[in-house]
């Protein structure tokens, strides 16, 4: 146990470097736009616990977790340590560590992106019916005539 | 159709001109074409309630389709404006199952024997006192059925009394086909001779179409339920706050906590709805502690008409009921033609009052 909190300590005083970074530009957009901007003050405790269950056990944490803890005792810096999960949402965890090869990862392909624009019309298209479906709707006995 | 010397469709044509065609709800608007209308869609907006709640594969087309169905039918609802996401669920899961509801043979047997009753009264009074103010409810019929379908299920839930204030269109036949009051003291009152011994209207020396009555209606399943119609005070929309009056003294003496046992039904005048400021006077009291009666059942008797002036020469917005917006009441609208979906609009909006304890417009659209 002791042990565990001694390594959970290193890996924050490791990044305390980076930590430092952040947060002097924290409300700047670059720092926003940092892959890795969830590495904050607030977040520490959380931070800890993650790695202190990472060390214990790898997959006791979430694969994200593991990519990234994997990636910064491999000695990557923060924000290249950090992958986006590729399937984010859709419930499959088929994360692995890898060293990033310079090209992002994006979340959406083409065809999600298409699909996510046109559900979200749809949806638009569903309210604008429950809001304004009566102004079409045939009320007056007498249009007929 | 010249109607009185007046191009009736230019009338009703006249207030939807002024507005602005709702695009929004033509799929192109979005990007789509006739094409995509063959095309499925995957939809789960899990926090929807509704149609899409249940089925998340849907054709456009056939999507489109069934929104038509639901919306843009012989009725229309406006129920967006309510804050309480709960409310409008609930409201957004009845309207969208509306239209797959059967009607029993035995209900529309009942509808059709009620106006059958009601019309035969109507001629009776016409060829009889052909040169007395009636102030018939022709062109609304649907109406008098709505609300003896409306009492049959007040009943059911529980309903005890329910007190009723109305302008003169369609009075005298809501006095007899709704609430009972007898052809004879109806009668008496055309012929302006004493009242029968039983109920009379005492001493207010009134237009008989401005008396009221009060009865104890017997139903078929046993319950009595009590009817009280107030005598309309001679101004339009006055008798509003005299209905709420008398529904709240008369939950405090029975001790009512939950308000559902006497409920407030008023029935207005299209264009007396949208003009008079008693309406919302009394409307905004809906949730006041010292004044609430646990919500009103409005209905709008519209003939399209005040008096002699158009709709739109009477009011800027595109209903007579916007109002009800006020006081975030769920309006329904329903086309008079279809006496079955009256019925179910009219119970709708029963359920919605008892089961949220606020004000709900039923705006029947007519003619006359």
């Amino acid at each position: 146990m002791l042990r565990n909190l001694n390594k959970a300590s290193k890996f924050i005083q490791a990044k305390s470097l980076g930590l430092a970074q952040i947060s002097s530009s924290f409300h700047t957009s670059k720092a926003l736009k940092k892959p890795d901007n969830f590495m904050n003050g607030t977040n520490s405790v959380y931070l800890e616990q993650m790695y202190d269950n990472w060390v214990r056990d790898k997959n006791s944490v979430h694969p994200a977790w593991d990519a990234y803890f994997s990636n910064v005792s491999n000695g990557l810096s923060g924000d290249q340590a950090f992958v986006m999960p590729p399937t984010l949402g859709t419930g499959q965890q088929t994360i692995s560590p890898f060293v990033p090869t310079g090209q992002k990862t994006t979340l959406a392909t083409p065809d999600l992106e298409k699909v996510i624009t046109e559900s979200s019309k749809i949806f638009v298209l569903v309210k604008a019916f429950q809001r304004r479906g009566h102004e079409l709707a045939d009320l007056d006995p007498l249009s007929n005539f | 159709m010249t109607f009185i010397g007046i191009n009736k469709k230019e009338i009703q044509s006249g207030l939807k001109k002024s507005k602005k065609d709702p695009l929004e709800l033509d799929h192109k608007y979005y990007g789509f074409t006739d094409a995509d209308l063959n095309r499925e869609f995957y939809l789960n907006p899990e926090i929807f309630s509704g149609i899409i709640k249940n089925k998340h594969t849907w054709k456009l087309g056939e999507l489109i389709e069934t929104l038509k169905k639901i919306y843009c039918g012989k009725a229309g609802f406006e129920y967006l404006h309510i804050t309480d996401i709960d409310e409008r669920n609930w409201l957004r899961d009845q309207i969208e199952n509306l239209p797959w509801q059967t009607i029993e043979n035995e209900k529309k047997l009942k509808i059709f024997s009620r106006l059958c009753k009601n019309e035969c009264f109507t001629n009776f009074l016409k060829n009889k006192f052909s040169t007395s103010k009636r102030f018939g409810v022709e062109g609304l019929d649907s109406m008098i059925s709505g609300l003896r379908a409306l009492l049959d299920k007040a009943t059911q839930q529980g309903v005890k009394r329910v007190v009723f204030g109305m302008a003169h269109r369609g009075r005298l036949n809501t006095l007899s086909e709704v609430i009972g009051k007898t052809y004879e003291e109806i009668l008496c009152e055309f012929q302006e001779s004493k009242p029968t011994e039983q109920g009379g209207w005492g001493n207010s020396g009134d237009v008989k179409y401005h008396l009221g009555t009060t009865t104890d209606m017997k139903l078929s399943s046993g319950r009595s339920i009590r009817l009280a119609m107030l005598p309309n005070p001679s101004h339009l929309e006055a008798v509003n706050p005299l209905v709420q009056g008398k529904v709240r003294a008369t939950q405090d003496y029975y001790q009512e906590t939950e308000r559902n046992e006497t409920i407030a039904v008023t029935i207005h005048g299209d264009a007396a709805f949208a003009g008079q400021g008693v309406v919302y006077e009394t409307i905004q009291m809906y949730d006041l502690e010292d004044y609430k009666v646990g919500g009103t059942i409005h209905i709008i008797s519209n003939n399209q008409i005040g008096f002699t002036t158009t709709q739109r020469d009477a009011r800027s917005g595109l209903y007579c009921t916007d109002i009800g917006k006020a006081a975030e009441a769920p309006i329904f609208h329903v086309n008079a033609d279809e006496p079955e979906l009256v019925d179910q609009v009219l119970e709708l909006a029963l359920a919605y009052r008892l089961k949220f304890k606020k004000d709900v417009v039923v705006d029947i659209v007519g003619y006359r």
